[in-house]
């Protein structure tokens, strides 16, 4: 065995007795003599670097080096040793090697696998590991070596299971204690979370768990998150989103056809993917459509997880690493519950991850490439149906990964399955935006155009920033809480400088792996937004979409910064601190406090909390007595009641182009207030008192366009919600103590008043 | 060649039992219709297409599963538009024809594809039965069973303020007289006692001095209405509980027009 030495600078190789690198000039004190045989293996094909020793990058070289070597020594050891570690390409190595002398019958596990490939990639010519397409087949074959392993180790996964079982309960216990009254059992919310999450982590650091494990592992954890945010409200929808679908659903159901109605999400009919599934399923099995709901939703994060995991590991050739990733993932602040609801996106996300790694796939493929492309294409159409915003963003990121891999690749563009995938993807996008009726266009752009608008008058001091960690009701957030969302935001920004650095040493050759590193540069711009009222939800919505390329940075950093070979329990320890950080930070930052989570009594306009038994009977009678399809308008929550429970045709802003709010918030019912019943035939008004007694937790009473939104000091005064009550051509044909309905039947029959 | 095709008999013979108990003149039951429609809905179109994509290559399980979802929830997807545009629209019988057809011509596809293929080239999952970690899932799975049926059976129970609804709807037929249909629903945690009042333009017409309603239950009145003049008519219904009779509970009331103008004048209704 010769031994031998790399220059940290440029990578040459040179004998193990040299001093300075005779090509870049660069001082060997630091560098690191390693075995030729064993440590220079690579772990991926798809990392694989060319020791490219170009004039150009000679002189760059020495730039850099000129620059390091004015630096003070420290500085520069520093620099030298995350150099080396970025660039390692046996972060995993050692311990295969350790797993192949020592246990002979564990040789059949996907690592052990993969650590064969790599032999045999080692026999390859040189000239053909230079060659993006040979890396890309090596992937390929790699890939299926390491994955293709039948046999099935259990491992810790049994007692894992049990603990997450016991995550399950506790946070069921803190469900049911709440709706019992019980007040500070939080902690038995968060002690469930951590029991789901933190023994996973613990476990998939680990290099000794299999493939199988892992998979399970995460399947399991899925399947938990999953049933914590079904627990909450285990008997109908509860959130906001998922009533607006619901709506969407049961009119297919009722109907037996698409594009319905849906005055309250009027973008919905248009992207019934989930609808279509969850009418299927509850047709055929006979199943109610929230449980059929509950089912789809719950495959869907199956397969989302499944996804991930096989797109990180394909990228990475490293089941270990597809773990850490995956977990990682899951500490997005949308994963546990938003993502998780009866909604759009919680379907289109998943379809869109596999049409990623079907995509991603594509490259090593000869004759069945034309069979992925068709698969691809199948399910990126379902997506294009499904949901808009998932749909428009993976087109632009399949438009920057087919640029990226244009860059890398001499064929031309319009042989590429990719480029011709990421065309038919934006084409198809088009023509449904473009469809008669199609209302998304407005619906976004409005959207965006608001919270634009407001960041930019924010950034150039025409109004005030949104103050962060601000709650628009209730009690302020704990500075613990404070902290765990700030260090999350904290942890990530710091770590990604570092995975972006590992990334560019050892998967500068994948696009898929740049393109990757490109996206998740927009995390630190998409916070920018949490200084605005009306965009703060972008910087949420879209962690859902920018935690796929972050979680594969920051794993690829864990990976080359803590390798296998040296990992103790104090790394484990502090590695899993920080991802659980970055999970509760996370958490706090999507769902909000665990106390404003949990079930308990009515609160005002607080979305799951808004919906009890009260405001269902009144939509129920709406239904029975009034008949379907009444136009009427209401508030926030009794809305969505009066949509779903009640079948009635709610007036919005959105729908109608008609603000109904003045006729809510005027102390008198004017000229002004009756012309905008009679514009928009309001046949009924539904009035909550109950509002005058609150703040709005989600910051307004009826729509955000409103008086005072998100700035309300005080509740809404009773005087004007009670106004009708005087008025001779109103009557209030119902009344259950806190809500009253009001029919403006002979209100808005009467002439317009000039 | 039976086992070599054992996948596409199973998946074959659900689409057959899905079909019957589609075609059952009473619905079967939840669970019957669940077990059959999850494989039909979730894993058959995707998994024979896949099957039939990649016949010459051996895919790993886990992206045989994931493929298999994942294709078969797109084609759902795709196919509700192909059943929206036929007259049967999304309806339990179109669905089972729509992915019963894909399934069955799938593996007829796949099939034909396999014909020449060894069977021997699959391998195994090969599982190490021991009985400790079995002990441990079980144990698992119910006390994740048991998690899920304590917050149910806490959420059914939830406790919620009781309230009770007065309502009041006039009832016009032209030419036939006025009424108004009242009725009170109780949704209060007890049994509650209720009196009610109805003035008409201020002078009472009628009263019920006990009404007792159980939780849950409801009582209407069809109450007609005699104008005493040609103007609007003004009717006032108000409920008491029986332990605060002063103290208007809930107030409703609804105002007649007892005249309408039509071709032939003004046209008394009430």
């Amino acid at each position: 065995m010769s031994s031998t030495q790399y220059c940290p600078s440029c990578g040459t190789e040179l004998p193990g007795t040299a001093h300075f690198c005779g090509r870049c000039g660069h001082p060997l004190r630091a560098t690191i003599k390693i075995s030729k045989v064993t440590n220079m293996r690579r772990s991926s094909p798809g990392s694989m670097l060319p020791l490219n020793v170009s004039t150009a990058r000679t002189y760059k070289h020495n730039l850099l080096h000129k620059v390091q070597s004015k630096l003070p020594a420290p500085v520069q050891q520093t620099i030298t040793a995350m150099l080396i570690r970025a660039k390692d390409p046996s972060s995993e190595v050692s311990h295969l090697k350790c797993q192949l002398d020592i246990q002979p019958e564990t040789r059949h596990s996907p690592l052990a696998s993969a650590h064969l490939a790599e032999k045999k990639e080692l026999d390859i010519q040189p000239e053909t590991r230079r060659m993006p397409l040979a890396s890309a087949h090596l992937a390929e074959r790699n890939y299926q070596e390491a994955a293709g392993s039948q046999s099935v180790a259990w491992g810790w996964l049994p007692l894992l299971t049990l603990t997450n079982a016991l995550g399950v309960f506790s946070v069921a216990y803190a469900y049911t204690s709440a709706r019992e009254g019980a007040t500070q059992v939080e902690i038995f919310f968060w002690l469930g979370l951590l029991l789901i999450f933190v023994p996973s982590v613990v476990r998939l650091l680990s290099p000794s768990a299999s493939r199988f494990e892992r998979i399970s592992l995460l399947s399991i954890v899925g399947v938990c998150f999953h049933l914590v945010n079904v627990l909450f409200s285990p008997l109908h929808f509860s959130y906001y989103d998922e009533l607006l679908h619901w709506r969407t659903v049961d009119d297919i159901v009722r109907s037996g056809h698409l594009f319905g109605e849906n005055a309250l999400l009027p973008a919905s009919p248009f992207y019934p993917g989930l609808e279509i599934v969850t009418s299927a399923l509850s047709v055929l099995s006979g199943l109610s459509t929230f449980y059929a709901g509950v089912i789809v939703i719950g495959i869907a994060r199956l397969m989302m997880i499944l996804s991930l995991f096989m797109l990180y590991e394909y990228l990475a050739n490293s089941a270990r690493m597809a773990g850490i990733a995956t977990i990682i993932y899951m500490t997005n602040p949308h994963f546990i519950f938003f993502d998780a609801q009866f909604s759009y996106e919680s379907l289109a996300l998943p379809l869109a991850v596999l049409v990623m790694l079907v995509l991603a796939r594509h490259e090593a493929l000869g004759r069945e490439s034309r069979w992925r492309t068709l698969i691809a294409w199948i399910i990126l159409g379902a997506v294009v149906v499904t949901h808009h915003m998932t749909d428009f963003i993976f087109d632009g990121l399949f438009i920057l990964w087919a640029v990226t891999y244009k860059r890398q690749h001499k064929s031309p563009l319009r042989k590429s399955s990719l480029a011709k995938t990421a065309l038919f993807g934006a084409f198809t996008s088009f023509a449904w935006m473009s469809l008669s009726g199609n209302p998304v266009v407005g619906y976004l752009s409005s959207y965006f155009s608001d919270a634009f608008n407001e960041l930019a008058h924010v950034l150039i001091g025409n109004s005030r920033a949104r103050q962060l960690f601000a709650v628009y009701a209730g009690t302020p957030t704990p500075l613990w809480e404070r902290a765990m969302m700030a260090s999350s935001v904290a942890l990530i920004l710091l770590f990604l400088p570092f995975g972006l650095l590992c990334l560019w040493q050892r998967h500068r050759s994948s696009a898929l792996a740049v393109m990757f590193g490109i996206v998740s540069l927009f995390y630190p711009v998409s916070h920018v937004f949490r200084l605005t009222n009306f965009g703060s939800e972008i910087a949420d919505r879209s962690a859902a979409f920018l935690y796929i390329p972050i979680a594969w940075v920051l794993a690829l950093f864990i990976i080359q910064f803590w390798p296998t070979r040296t990992l103790n329990w104090r790394q484990t320890s502090f590695l899993t601190c920080a991802i659980s950080v970055v999970f509760i930070g996370g958490f706090i930052l999507g769902a909000g406090p665990p106390r404003e989570l949990l079930p308990g009594p009515y609160a005002v306009e607080a979305d799951a909390r808004s919906i009890e038994p009260e405001g269902i009977q009144v939509a129920l009678w709406a239904r029975s007595y009034l008949g379907p399809d009444n136009r009427v308008a209401t508030d926030r929550t009794n809305s969505l009641l009066m949509s779903t429970y009640g079948d009635q045709r709610i007036v919005t802003g959105i729908a109608d182009n008609i603000d109904v709010t003045p006729v809510f918030f005027s102390s008198n019912l004017g000229s002004y207030e009756a012309s905008i019943l009679q514009k928009g035939q309001i046949r009924y008004l539904i009035v909550d008192l109950r509002l005058s007694r609150a703040l709005p937790s989600v910051g307004f009473y009826f729509d955000p366009s409103e008086p005072d939104s998100f700035h309300h000091t005080v509740p809404i005064n009773l005087k004007a919600l009670t106004k009708f009550d005087t008025m001779s051509q109103v009557n209030r044909v119902f009344d259950s103590g806190n809500i009253v309905i009001y029919d403006m039947g002979g209100l808005i029959n009467a002439p317009e008043k000039p | 060649m039976r086992q070599k095709n054992l996948d596409l008999v199973v998946a074959l013979i659900i689409v057959v039992l899905n079909i019957l108990v589609v075609l059952l003149p009473d619905r079967a039951p939840i669970v019957i219709g669940l077990v059959l429609a999850l494989p039909l809905v979730f894993v058959l179109p995707g998994y024979t297409l896949t099957e039939a994509l990649f016949y010459r290559r051996l895919l790993n399980a886990s992206h045989r599963l994931v493929l298999s979802v994942g294709l078969s929830l797109a084609i759902d997807i795709l196919g509700g538009f192909v059943l929206n545009i036929s007259p049967a629209g999304l309806r339990a019988i179109s669905w089972v024809v729509l992915l019963g057809l894909l399934t069955t011509a799938f593996s007829l596809l796949v099939a034909y594809l396999r014909r020449g293929a060894l069977w021997s080239r699959i391998q195994p999952v090969e599982f190490r039965f021991t009985f400790y970690p079995y002990i441990v899932f079980g144990l698992a799975i119910t006390l994740t069973l048991f998690a899920i049926l304590y917050s149910t059976m806490s959420a059914e129970q939830q406790k919620y303020p009781g309230f009770t609804q007065l309502w009041m709807l006039p009832v016009v037929q032209s030419g036939k007289g006025c009424a108004v249909r009242l009725g009170i629903d109780s949704f209060e945690s007890t049994s509650a006692t209720y009196r009610v009042t109805v003035t008409m333009e201020g002078v009472q017409v009628s009263a019920w001095s006990s009404i007792v309603l159980a939780p849950h239950s409801s009582w209407v009145q069809l109450l007609p209405i005699t104008p005493k003049s040609d103007g609007n008519i003004y009717v006032e219904a108000r409920l008491y509980q029986a332990d605060k009779p002063e103290t208007v509970y809930r107030k409703v009331n609804v105002t007649f027009p007892n005249t309408e103008e039509s071709n032939h004048g003004k046209v008394q209704l009430c």
